[in-house]
């Protein structure tokens, strides 16, 4: 019966959002013809440019590094501090958690626009907002990863007259290290992606180009920078999970 | 630490700060300037306009449709895809090629999803629907297909123990375990489907995307912070909802 009431009150959200929005499968059919039209356009991939877009393509894993480097370094001190194994302080803690959940909620591209209007369209504002954004991502895993970490290791060194900074040092962090480290080769896999959209909004990298290229109609072009992004982004997933899976081993 | 992980710092510390002296902006007393207007009291993003709320809370219930409808309609395809792609139950070719084909699906971003079907069918709602929708399919299937194949076998030979037919050990035994984690999974796309709705607009596929981008546009600060501030309060309240309903579930 409950069953059938949750199923209801789903129907009828869905319905009313289908009702207010435009959908119809009509125009989606008739869509159809110009999305064809579109993707015949973008072949063949035209790669006469990509030499001469080849620096943007490096300034998007600049980006990605910057952000993954300068996000973790700024994740670990507040995700010591945000986590209760770490810092036995209740009112700290909620505060940390809370304004980690606050970065959390606000999506990568809207990170870089913002970014965008307060530094002006160039690769910096385009990492700072990836910095942020890996910042909240990172240090969110991490403070959970410390929560269920083992504390008999940190007490140990508690009962032989420890400070708090030889407990993080001495028996936190070697633990938590090649998790920390794996968390921020997988936000790095993110970055990656993020760093080369982000510039569909002005934030430098190889999508800015992409940009150019739609208000140009340049559409092979764009076949080609998607193939070459593609590209990148699977050979930087397959080396992170090889890196990865080596770091989980040991 | 050892000597080995010190090399890795030194390395990574000398490239971060390569890009540092690169992208690191030349003007930086304009960016201040720009800072401190952002940040300022008055006209600040800390300072929200409340006149333009319900503008606001249009876009985001806009931004919730399109998640809602975008995660439905992906479901119900990627139960199917699911299905075609589980190596227990489809066979070797159709499941492998199923699985190359759902990858390719799930590396196109949203976004440039919402920029193909904005040819399609225009600007709005619809065509951020169909970019969600599209997309999810990619990972919902490939979530599906995972759980599909690992099915706990010993209900199914169970009920074939007493006789039953293969619709029976469907209905009575995988689909119980399968509905549960399908939902879970289904309801966290909702929240990642919701940050990506919240975005779209700023390509013109309907939602608050849009409203923020013509207040970034415009530089107007106070209207940024209450489109943010209504952001942050729908996402979480998505995700808290989200997280309540999956932890019943499984």
């Amino acid at each position: 019966m409950k069953k059938r009431i949750n199923l209801i009150i789903f129907f009828t959200i869905f319905f009313w959002a289908l009702v207010d929005t435009d959908v119809s499968l009509i125009k989606f059919i008739k869509g159809l013809t110009d999305i064809k039209f579109f993707l015949i356009e973008m072949w063949p991939p035209n790669f006469s440019e990509l030499n001469a877009v080849f620096p943007d393509f490096l300034i998007s894993l600049k980006m990605a590094f910057f952000a993954t480097f300068l996000g973790s370094l700024l994740a670990y001190p507040i995700a010591i501090l945000a986590s209760k194994t770490t810092t036995k302080n209740n009112p700290l803690n909620y505060f940390f958690r809370f304004f980690l959940n606050v970065i959390r909620t606000i999506p990568d591209l809207l990170l870089a626009a913002l970014c965008v209007a307060l530094f002006g369209a160039s690769p910096f504002a385009g990492a700072i907002a990836l910095t942020l954004f890996s910042f909240g991502i990172i240090s969110k895993l991490l403070y959970e990863s410390l929560d269920s970490m083992n504390e008999e290791s940190l007490n140990a060194i508690t009962s032989v007259g420890g400070s708090w900074i030889s407990r993080i040092k001495y028996s936190a962090s070697p633990i938590i290290l090649p998790q920390f480290l794996s968390y921020c080769l997988y936000v790095f896999e993110i970055n990656i992606r993020a760093a080369a959209i982000i510039g569909l909004v002005g934030a430098g990298g190889i999508g800015v180009w992409l940009n150019i290229n739609f208000d140009l109609g340049q559409y092979q072009k764009i076949s080609s920078l998607l193939l070459a992004i593609f590209l990148v982004v699977t050979i930087v997933d397959y080396i992170s999970e090889k890196i990865r899976k080596r770091l989980m081993k040991t | 630490m050892n000597k080995k992980n010190w090399v890795f710092w030194i390395i990574g510390l000398l490239i971060f700060f390569s890009i540092c002296s690169e992208i690191w902006p030349e003007n930086n007393k304009k960016g201040i300037e720009m800072f401190l207007k952002v940040f300022s009291r008055e006209n600040g993003i800390l300072n929200p306009e409340w006149e333009i709320m319900p503008s606001v809370s249009a876009g985001l219930v806009e931004s919730f449709q399109i998640a809602i409808i975008g995660t439905t309609f992906a479901g119900f395809f990627a139960l199917f895809f699911g299905f075609l792609a589980a190596e227990n139950i489809s066979p070797k070719p159709i499941s492998v090629i199923c699985k190359l084909l759902l990858n390719g699906i799930r590396t196109i971003p949203e976004i440039l999803m919402a920029i193909i079907f904005i040819v399609g069918v225009g600007p709005g709602a619809f065509a951020g629907i169909l970019a969600l929708g599209f997309h999810s399919i990619g990972t919902l299937s490939k979530l599906t297909a995972e759980i599909i194949e690992s099915l706990d076998q010993k209900p199914m030979e169970s009920i074939l123990a007493v006789g039953g037919s293969q619709i029976s050990i469907f209905r009575y035994s995988a689909w119980p375990q399968i509905v549960p984690e399908f939902l879970s999974i289904l309801i966290y796309r909702l929240e990642i489907n919701m940050r990506a709705a919240s975005v779209l607009g700023m390509v013109g596929a309907g939602g608050i995307g849009k409203t923020l981008f013509f207040a970034l546009m415009a530089r107007n600060w106070n209207n940024v912070g209450a489109i943010l501030l209504g952001i942050i309060v729908v996402v979480t309240t998505v995700d808290l909802l989200s997280a309540k309903i999956r932890s019943k579930l499984v």
